[in-house]
């Protein structure tokens, strides 16, 4: 029957969507605590509707619970109005499958899809009621495991957390508890046990390494304070990625933002973008294999119920097998009702007739995210995609009935001028030209455009890691500046125009790029009450600006400063396989406007290929 | 084909708003591979609709869904073992129960003529009973409605207060299920046997009262009555009890239980 919940009636009452906190989704894992060696707790630092929406969680969740000595539940950040209510009521946050408070488990695994949550890293750990700087923990403390994409420059971090997982969870967490278990039967140190688990391949424990800086402010020096622990940290690899996926993943009983089943045809990208993180982290490109693919979602879509799939990757035209694939789902959901979402296709034949399939071309909208308004800018980006391209996609998708486009563009990227910015507003107009020569009696009324702007914010890994970041007032002028190109355009009635806010992008630069001073700075915003800071209703950078100037810390040294090749960086101990070499080269190469082959085309011998048995091979 | 189906909702399901349980009961026919006929045009739906929206926090033993089903047969993804079979109702209520939680369970499928009315337009009452007050104020209550000749209830909608008379809106108020039982007998065709395994509490309040879209009448509003009249000064703490709807009816001249579909 019903188990005990660990909120009151009137709580659960008195909260927007109290069904945030009661657990029980349809295919949650049920387990006996009592049976188990080991108690995961999965966590991620965002409200339940985002972090329900999350493939990664679901995977781990799925893996951890195969062991049949471990019970791995989960927990995402209370919404405001709950925080409020735990606070002043002493309530400890508590997992969703069992309601133990999170205090009680072995591990509490976080993971860190932005930087914007880590104040609320520093929520869960104070309503857990554990200690917010991993060196304050003692024993009867979980283990708290940070993972994820910026756990690829953890420092900023590093004080709250006691181990990072550097890579895909689907390699050593097995080694991790193993190690646990066993250190557990045989007398349990923390400390020891911190200390072998750093000798785990992948494995970051922060705090068994020491970082002095130079007067600048500069890096001088990372070390080990113990022997024997690894000096650089491996990324991990899956190599098989048909041994882990959840047949049977989470239901939420709320609308989650990703309300739809999830299949992940394959991780990587071979496209070499160079401002994309995730294109560097994620590298080499691995697909999936197509049979296990489509007796996956088949099995998916049976066990959620759902009426819709999607499929995931960073660049889902480049899966080799997709024409197989997503016929075969058509013709498999046809008289299923069961909708087929196809996020980050190219534009060409094969995905217009694949759209106009699956989705009623008069509602659904056309995406191109060229990133750049000029071709200068897009060589200097290595973003593949010309005007001609562009035009010529539209054009065919006008012909066939589209009338909305949702154009994707960054401001600020390195060497930007103002007529790249222009570049942008003329291109929107040179579609909307494309739309009106389409006969008046065939064409589908007036054509839409929507342009999106975004932030660029140099990030760890990518050739442009030493780059400059523009500052909010730039961004602010840029905004501004594209505008009024777009209202200067003939067809500027049919453009509409999309940009992100400053403030916030610019704290994201500082968090993305920042080193282990910077683990102050977030402790004081979180303590004046910072919170949530990616969603813009909650963001106050007034208090992030006092954290700064009382820690005496300029957020600029972290984003306007072009950094020297020869710095030492925060992140450098960590080997993404990807060569330092390989990123100068690029970086090089960008500012000559030169572009580099995709892996397809040619192999620019990027490292990567190490984690491939044989090395990369695309036929 | 139109079918009734009768269900249960109770434990921490009672925190799931109308929505989100109609978004669970189409995913609930989905893996069970359940009939169920959809709306035509680019968006198809599940054809269904409930008797009623039951509030959160409260939970129920036999609350109502209509739905249109094209047929008894097992609908699904190819390699399904039971893929095109006919199954009978017992085997649906079944295999439905069996791809639900344990929280929502389906205790009744009844087949309809197809010229039958929504639930929603039928329904006329709905019984309930609170849990989690102590015998003393419940016997002071029932004293407290048997004893006076009208017992009026200002109610608070969005956009205006309207007066209403407890008195004429609650048929029945009754301590324990036996007391219950007997009061409702004259004017009410219930399933008996159903409530006495499902809703049998000897230290409930029971409240028969009129719902649906004439008069709508609340099951706490009795109590907050009460609660005005002997201590008007304090709040009036509506999550202190536990309310669970036992049944819902229609007819005016007698009220049916929506389980009884015949003479309809
Ligand atoms: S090694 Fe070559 S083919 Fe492999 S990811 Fe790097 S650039 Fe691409």
């Amino acid at each position: 029957m019903s188990k005990k919940l660990a909120l009151s009636k009137e709580i659960l009452m008195s909260v927007e969507k109290p069904a945030r906190y009661i657990g029980d989704e349809i295919n949650s894992v049920v387990k006996n605590p009592e049976d188990m060696d080991v108690r995961f707790c999965m966590c991620f630092p965002d409200v339940y509707e985002i972090g329900m929406s999350h493939l990664g969680i679901q995977i781990l969740y799925d893996m951890f619970n195969r062991r049949e000595d471990t019970y791995c539940e989960r927990v995402y950040s209370p919404w405001a109005d709950m925080d409020k209510i735990m606070r002043e009521k002493d309530i400890p946050l508590f997992s969703l499958e069992t309601q133990t408070p999170i205090k009680e488990f072995d591990f509490l695994g976080i993971t860190l899809q932005y930087e914007m949550c880590y104040s609320n890293v520093l929520q869960i750990l104070d309503l857990s009621h554990i200690p917010l700087m991993s060196k304050d923990r003692s024993n009867d403390d979980p283990i708290v495991i940070g993972g994820g994409p910026c756990s690829y420059n953890p420092e900023p971090i590093a004080d709250f957390f006691d181990i990072f997982y550097i890579g895909e969870g689907e390699t050593v967490y097995d080694q991790l508890l193993d190690l646990y278990k066993d250190m557990r039967k045989n007398g349990y140190d923390r400390k020891d046990f911190l200390s072998k688990a750093a000798c785990i391949e992948g494995l970051y424990v922060p705090s068994l390494y020491e970082v002095t800086y130079n007067d600048d402010g500069t890096m001088a020096s990372f070390e080990a304070t113990i022997p024997g622990i690894p000096m650089k940290i491996k990324k991990q690899v899956a190599t098989d990625l048909a041994e882990y996926y959840p047949e049977k993943p989470l239901v939420p009983y709320i609308k989650a933002t990703q309300d739809r089943a999830v299949l992940e045809i394959m991780r990587g990208c071979v496209r070499g973008c160079r401002f994309c993180q995730a294109g560097m982290l994620y590298r080499p490109l691995r697909n999936r294999d197509v049979n296990f693919l489509k007796e996956l979602a088949r099995k998916m879509i049976q066990s959620t119920g759902y009426e819709e799939i999607s499929l995931s990757s960073l660049s889902s035209s480049d899966y080799k097998h997709l024409p197989e694939l997503v016929y075969f789902l058509i013709e498999e959901f046809k008289d299923k009702k069961v909708n087929i979402s196809l996020p980050s296709l190219r534009i060409d034949a094969f995905s217009l007739d694949v759209m106009s399939k699956v989705q009623d071309v008069r509602k659904s909208s056309l995406t191109f995210a060229p990133e750049a308004g000029s071709q200068r800018m897009r060589n200097v980006i290595n973003k593949g995609l010309t005007e001609d391209v562009i035009l010529k996609g539209a054009k065919e998708a006008f012909d066939g009935g589209w009338n909305r486009v949702k154009l994707y563009f960054m401001l600020g990227l390195p060497s930007e001028t103002d007529e790249d910015i222009a570049a942008i507003a003329e291109l929107a107009n040179k579609i909307a030209v494309e739309y009106y020569t389409i006969p008046k009696e065939v064409r589908n009324g007036k054509v839409n455009i929507v342009v999106s702007t975004s932030l660029f914010v140099p990030k760890p890994f990518t050739p442009f890691q030493w780059e400059a970041m523009n500052e909010a007032q730039v961004f602010t002028y840029k905004k501004g500046f594209l505008m009024s190109k777009i209202r200067e355009q003939l067809n500027q009635k049919s453009i509409k125009y999309n940009s992100h806010d400053s403030e916030l992008s610019v704290l994201e630069g500082v968090l993305a790029r920042g080193d282990r001073k910077l683990c102050k700075v977030i402790y004081d915003a979180y303590k004046k009450g910072c919170m949530f800071d990616a969603w813009s209703e909650f963001f106050d950078a007034a208090k992030w600006d006092e954290a700064f100037k009382e820690n005496d810390i300029d957020p600029l040294f972290y984003t306007h400063r072009k950094r020297d090749i020869s710095e030492l960086l925060p992140w450098d101990f960590i080997d993404i396989g990807v060569t330092k070499k390989h990123l100068i080269r690029e970086y090089e190469k960008s500012m000559k406007g030169e572009v580099t082959d995709n892996c397809f085309v040619n192999c620019c011998g990027c490292g990567a290929a190490v984690y491939l048995k044989g090395g990369c091979k695309f036929e | 084909m139109k079918i009734r189906i009768r269900f249960v909702k109770k434990g921490s399901m009672q925190y799931i708003g109308h929505l989100d349980l109609m978004r669970y009961f189409q995913k609930l026919f989905r893996r069970s591979g359940f009939d169920v006929s959809y709306s035509k045009g680019f968006n198809p739906h599940q054809l269904m609709s409930f008797a009623s929206p039951l509030g959160l926090g409260i939970t129920t033993v036999a609350d109502y869904l209509d739905v249109s089903l094209e047929s008894f047969k097992v609908t699904g993804l190819t390699g399904n073992e039971l893929s095109g079979e006919v199954l009978s109702v017992e085997e649906w209520i079944k295999r439905i129960n069996s791809h639900s939680n344990d929280m929502v369970l389906v205790t009744g499928i009844y087949i309809l003529e197809d010229t039958a009315k929504t639930s929603m337009s039928l329904l006329t009452a709905a019984s309930y009973v609170i849990t989690g007050i102590d015998e003393k104020t419940c016997r002071d209550i029932v004293d407290y409605y048997n004893n006076n000749e009208q017992i009026m209830f200002e109610k608070q909608t969005k956009k205006s207060v309207k007066e209403i008379n407890l008195k004429e809106g609650i048929l029945a108020l009754s301590y324990g299920f036996n007391a219950y039982d007997e009061a409702a007998e004259d004017f009410s065709v219930r399933d008996r046997a159903y409530e006495r395994d499902n809703a049998e509490f000897d230290d409930g309040l029971y409240i028969f009262c009129l719902s649906g879209s004439e008069t709508n009448i609340k099951p706490d509003m009795i109590l907050e009555s009460y609660h005005n009249h002997i201590s008007p000064d304090t709040a009036f703490d509506k999550y202190a009890f536990d309310i669970m709807r036992t049944d819902m009816f229609y007819g005016t001249k007698k009220y049916i239980s929506m389980s009884v579909v015949s003479g309809e």
